[in-house]
């Protein structure tokens, strides 16, 4: 529905594990394990994927259009052929995108009300603990 | 991005064990999505098992299956909800664009009606002719008379469970409760109309009841066969409750041969009896009473299932 018309709000706001799995592969093609890994290493440990969690979100991505299954694999000599490897589509981009600028005016809703330091402050504070 | 490298020796065999127990725990998960993700999911699985066990080693495994167990459950709870929800939403949608077509709700009346009118005369004619101590002799001396007696007896009370059967699919949506329930029926109405002889005469029970487990799977079969042809044209529902119907017109055409065959033994002509005047003209009005509204309503079924038949296509 939402990508037939093209609108990415209708998406939003995505759950955290779809968040990740479409940062995951905007570097590129990924099979189910090498999300999960690219999750648990971009995350620093915080989000483990379960194989459960993460077929559910592929699923969900799918059906509405947000990645699709790839035929390109990155080193078809060293892969399993039976591996099936998922890509973004243009529109997926478009709702990762708009989901980045909503968690960016909410970070800019923190640091209004101080909640958070303004931008370039953890720089010249160097950092926050 | 390539795949960790295979484990070799007791590491392996541990992999391959837990593999295998996740492929089994994955039966949580409904079959259409284990079908799909299943395979998909059990190589991610055996991947992080490997790699847990290089860098973590068994302690590692022991926190990575409950992670992963933590995971499989609340995700199979979740699909099955999913699942429950997508089912209900479709059959919300079937019932609404369900009809149940007016020519089969009155081929299902007349088809009830008829057989409930043929019951009742059939047990009625059993129930005279079991309380004449002439015809008893009759039967002992007769094996067919015996038998067309029983056999007039148990389609009727075979009939009362097809009778409930069209009412059964008719008012209910669960097909599966509604076999259920005749199951349950069929059970009940065997030990009430003959249960009696388990202590008296147990052989004769068997007998009984073998003879009426095959006129109620015959019939039920018979009906199984019209539904799965019906339900090409009509909603399932529909097809249940005409193929209910078909296996009532069958039990009410053994009804009617056995009553033929019944009285053209106990013939009133040259029976024995009927020679001596030991049974007199009841029996023979009573048979015949019931031999034609057998046949009448035999006649009521044949018509409205025809009607019946020639419904609207498929309306779903």
């Amino acid at each position: 529905m939402a990508e037939q018309t093209g609108d990415p709000e209708l998406l939003l706001p995505l759950t955290l594990a779809a968040f990740h799995i479409l940062l995951a592969l905007i570097g590129g093609e990924r099979h189910g394990y090498g999300i999960m890994q690219e999750t648990a290493h971009s995350s620093a440990g915080k989000l483990n994927l379960g194989p459960g969690t993460l077929y559910r979100s592929i699923r969900r991505l799918e059906s509405d259009g947000l990645i699709e299954e790839s035929d390109e694999r990155p080193a078809p000599d060293l892969d399993d052929e039976r591996r099936h490897y998922y890509r973004l589509t243009p529109f997926g981009l478009r709702v990762a995108r708009a989901e980045a600028e909503r968690l960016a005016a909410l970070v800019r809703i923190a640091q209004s009300k101080q909640l958070l330091p303004q931008s370039g402050e953890i720089a010249l504070e160097g950092g926050m603990s | 991005m390539t795949p960790p490298s295979p484990a070799k020796g007791a590491p392996k065999r541990v992999i391959a064990f837990s593999d295998r127990l996740y492929g089994f725990f994955l039966h949580a998960y409904p079959a259409a999505f284990r079908r799909v993700y299943g395979l998909r999911m059990t190589r991610v699985f055996r991947d992080s098992c490997r790699d847990t066990w290089q860098n973590c080693g068994l302690a590692g495994l022991g926190k990575l299956w409950l992670h992963t167990l933590f995971d499989l459950v609340v995700d199979a709870c979740l699909e099955r909800w999913h699942n429950l929800k997508e089912v209900g939403r479709a059959m919300a949608g079937y019932s609404e664009n369900q009809t149940f077509p007016l020519r089969l709700w009155i081929a299902l009346i007349a088809t009830s009606l008829a057989f409930v009118v043929s019951l009742v005369a059939s047990l009625n004619l059993y129930m005279i002719e079991d309380s004449s101590q002439f015809t008893q002799a009759a039967y002992s001396a007769s094996p067919l008379l015996r038998f067309s007696y029983d056999c007039i007896y148990l389609t009727a009370l075979a009939g009362g469970v097809a009778v409930c059967a069209i009412a059964g699919y008719a008012l209910i949506r669960n097909e599966k409760l509604v076999t259920v329930g005749l199951t349950v029926l069929m059970l009940l109405v065997a030990l009430g109309g003959f249960g009696g002889l388990i202590v008296r005469h147990f052989t004769t029970f068997l007998g009984l009841f073998g003879a009426f487990l095959v006129l109620t799977i015959s019939s039920f079969l018979i009906g199984r066969v019209v539904t799965t042809r019906a339900a090409q044209r009509l909603v399932r529902r529909s097809a249940a409750t005409l193929g209910a119907c078909v296996s009532a017109v069958y039990l009410l055409l053994v009804n009617v041969v056995a009553l033929v065959v019944h009285t053209l033994t106990l013939n009133p002509v040259s029976h024995d009896l009927y020679m001596q005047g030991q049974i007199g003209s009841t029996h023979l009005n009573f048979t015949l009473i019931a031999m034609c509204v057998a046949f009448l309503t035999l006649l009521i079924c044949l018509v409205s299932l025809v009607r019946a038949f020639r419904l609207p296509v498929r309306q779903v």
